[in-house]
């Protein structure tokens, strides 16, 4: 894969080949943006272009060294991952050390940290010194989730470029050559603008949290509750469900005001999402949506799921 | 590929490659060794990124191309194949079979497009040293480097072409703040300017090429020193970083001059250092006229003390060293007597083999 080929982002690509075509590179770029919308695919263009032996500028994905940067074994392209939770002072210590040495066959060594802001506190201070003075020929690149977990002492040391989530069109022409039309459908409403959330979920999960949904909407409160102690029984499919009552309330809400399926985040949902909105007010729908994000954020403050799940459910008077 | 290679060759070639490809390291394809043929000759490669060592051996029956093979599985096979003749030929994905006699090997092997390329070993200059002179080189300097992981660049031998009353030298100096180590032999270079390289690396070189009586021929390319010989290649990969200007930590010779024998020296310092060792190895030297005394001690650790002949005729001096490094420093001198040339109480002590000037060692004092 080229910069040619990158869906979406286009501005960050830019400033990048820009940076490669006037030959300023910087020493230390960050980029932040939500997860699973392409930070590092791109930072690893990036490395393939810097050191492509047949495009200037760009990758040409067939030379040797952006096969080995694709493989991963090319010894100046640098990866560090959080290891469990958080990237540890010694995956810092092993970093210094192999960049003592000059580089190894690279035109440009290029450090890719992913989840940055996941680096401990003194990971980062001994982080800090490299940033401070890096060796020549390299660059670093920093990708984060968030600037909240860094020290303002190294954002301040990195160009930052900011990705944006993709629009649905760009989330479907990434999902299209791995996943049927109609997965990408019972998927669109929980991955947002993240194409690399779609590869962790399972779709048959999915579609089977949609169908408690659909059986929650029974009028009858010890139904609901019944589906509410179902669905907390596992953590996972308790939280999704609400994800997935957020986009339903969205869609019906949207429908109501423009009557357009093309504007539905559930697809596969079009014939019961029209039937409800003929039946219901938007007021009331707004109320349940305003009801759910509380539930949501009370989750997160305490935690009781199957408490929280009962709260939205019978609280849904609209839908 | 394919090829057919006597079995005491090939094993005494893998044999040299193993301390290589033997490192722990997180890169799999790293404990493989890649195999090239062409024109009856085949070359072995390992690396660790770090260094890489080519040895190149002849073969037979050739079919030209590449095999990559786990490094150390191949070679126990090797060396439990009956025979003397080997074949050894690249099968389907990747992996190799090995016969010999009525024994078959079959190994997975790796795509050899994923081994790190072998650095260019083309260097456009280059300048000849024996190899019995280079790895008395290494052996004198390393010791001093610093093994300290925060100080990387003093992690290294630093290697430069020197210019002294006219005459060319080829020089090495080793330092971790602590005490020095240089040594120069008259060899015209052609670095034209210094190099880094890390104590492993040149260890290394003198395990692989320290046996050899020939001459290595040795160049600079990229990122790379390069040591030859007709058969083998050893590539190391140079540290960045600029090394501190180390003239100024050497003192010039001066008056306050003592000659000791170096075997008594050592025996006296190792009863020391039975003491001192529990008291961060500092040991007192008071020298006067003909004489040096040795004490080091603490009201918790006991004390000793001992008197040894020198050759000495300045004003009284006192002063401290740590006497683990001056052991260091004595164990790398080969003459009989040495000299140590000493200023004041707490400036660094000038050590030298007596009558030769090809090398010294510079020892900080500590402050008891
Ligand atoms: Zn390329």
């Amino acid at each position: 894969m080229a910069f040619g080929d990158v869906v979406g982002h286009q501005r960050p690509v830019q400033i990048l080949r820009r940076a490669i075509e006037g030959g300023r590179i910087h020493h230390a770029y960050l980029f932040t943006g939500e997860e699973g919308i392409g930070k590092r695919m791109v930072a690893l263009n990036m490395a393939k272009a810097l050191n492509c032996v047949n495009q200037q500028g760009d990758a040409c994905d067939e030379c040797l060294s952006c096969q080995r940067i694709d493989k991963g074994v090319h010894p100046d392209i640098i990866l560090i991952n959080p290891t469990g939770e958080s990237i540890k002072i010694g995956q810092i210590r092993e970093l210094q050390q192999a960049i003592a040495f000059k580089p190894y066959e690279a035109r440009w060594r290029v450090i890719i940290m992913d989840g940055a802001e996941r680096m401990t506190r003194e990971a980062a201070n001994a982080f800090l010194k490299t940033l401070e003075e890096p060796p020549g020929g390299t660059t670093i690149i920093l990708v984060a989730t968030a600037v909240e977990g860094l020290p303002a002492t190294v954002i301040s040391r990195c160009q930052r470029i900011r990705f944006n989530p993709l629009n649905p069109e760009e989330v479907r022409k990434i999902l299209s050559d791995r996943l049927a039309a109609e997965e990408i459908d019972i998927l669109a409403s929980l991955i947002g603008g993240s194409p690399g959330r779609a590869v962790q979920m399972d779709c048959e999960e999915v579609a089977k949290t949609k169908a408690v949904l659909l059986s929650a909407l029974s009028p009858s409160l010890v139904k609901r509750l019944h589906s509410a102690q179902d669905l907390a029984r596992y953590e996972g499919r308790g939280r999704m469900f609400l994800e997935i009552l957020g986009g339903w309330i969205r869609d019906i809400i949207v429908y109501q005001e423009t009557q357009d399926e093309e504007l539905l985040l559930n697809r596969d949902l079009t014939n019961e999402i029209k039937k409800v909105a003929l039946q219901q007010r938007t007021d009331g729908l707004l109320g349940d949506f305003w009801h759910l994000l509380h539930v949501q954020q009370g989750i997160e403050a305490h935690g009781n799921l199957q408490l929280s799940l009962e709260s939205a459910l019978l609280a849904m008077k609209g839908s | 590929m394919k090829f057919v290679i006597e079995k005491d060759m090939l094993q005494t070639n893998l044999g040299k490659i193993q301390g290589i490809a033997e490192r722990k390291s997180t890169i799999p394809i790293l404990a493989n060794t890649l195999i090239s043929g062409e024109n009856n000759r085949i070359s072995i490669v390992a690396t660790d990124l770090e260094i890489g060592v080519m040895e190149i051996t002849e073969a037979t029956k050739m079919e030209k191309g590449e095999i990559c093979v786990s490094a150390r599985k191949f070679y126990d096979i090797i060396r439990e194949l009956p025979g003397d003749q080997i074949e050894v030929q690249k099968q389907e994905n990747f992996w190799v079979s090995i016969k010999a006699g009525k024994t078959e090997f079959n190994l997975p092997g790796l795509d050899p497009k994923e081994f790190p390329a072998f650095p260019s070993t083309e260097g456009t200059s280059y300048f000849n040293i024996d190899a019995q002179v280079l790895a008395e080189m290494i052996e004198k300097t390393v010791f001093a480097a610093s093994s300290e992981e925060s100080r990387f660049n003093l992690n290294g031998i630093y290697i430069e072409q020197a210019t002294r009353d006219k005459k060319d030298y080829f020089r090495m100096v080793a330092t971790d703040g602590h005490r020095l180590s240089m040594i120069e032999k008259e060899i015209k270079t052609t670095f034209e300017k210094g190099i880094i390289i890390s104590r492993r690396g040149l260890t290394e070189l003198k395990k692989i090429l320290g046996d050899t009586e020939r001459e290595i021929t040795v160049s600079l390319e990229g990122n790379n020193c390069i040591f030859k010989t007709e058969q083998t290649t050893v590539v190391i990969r140079l540290l960045e970083g600029e090394y501190p200007d180390y003239h100024q930590v050497i003192p010039g010779a001066n008056k306050k001059q003592v000659i000791i024998d170096r075997r008594e020296f050592i025996g006296a310092l190792r009863r020391a250092q039975v003491i001192a060792s529990e008291k961060g190895e500092g040991v007192k030297f008071f020298i006067q006229e003909e004489s040096m005394e040795i004490k080091t001690g603490g009201p918790d650790v006991g004390n000793v003390h001992e008197e040894i002949k020198v050759i000495y005729n300045g004003k009284p001096i006192e002063v401290s060293f740590n006497a683990r490094y001056l052991l260091d420093v004595l164990n790398n001198i080969d003459t009989e007597k040495i000299t140590v040339n000493l200023n004041e109480e707490l400036s660094p002590g000038l050590i030298k083999p007596m009558d030769r000037e090809d090398y010294l060692y510079v020892i900080m004092p500590m402050r008891i």
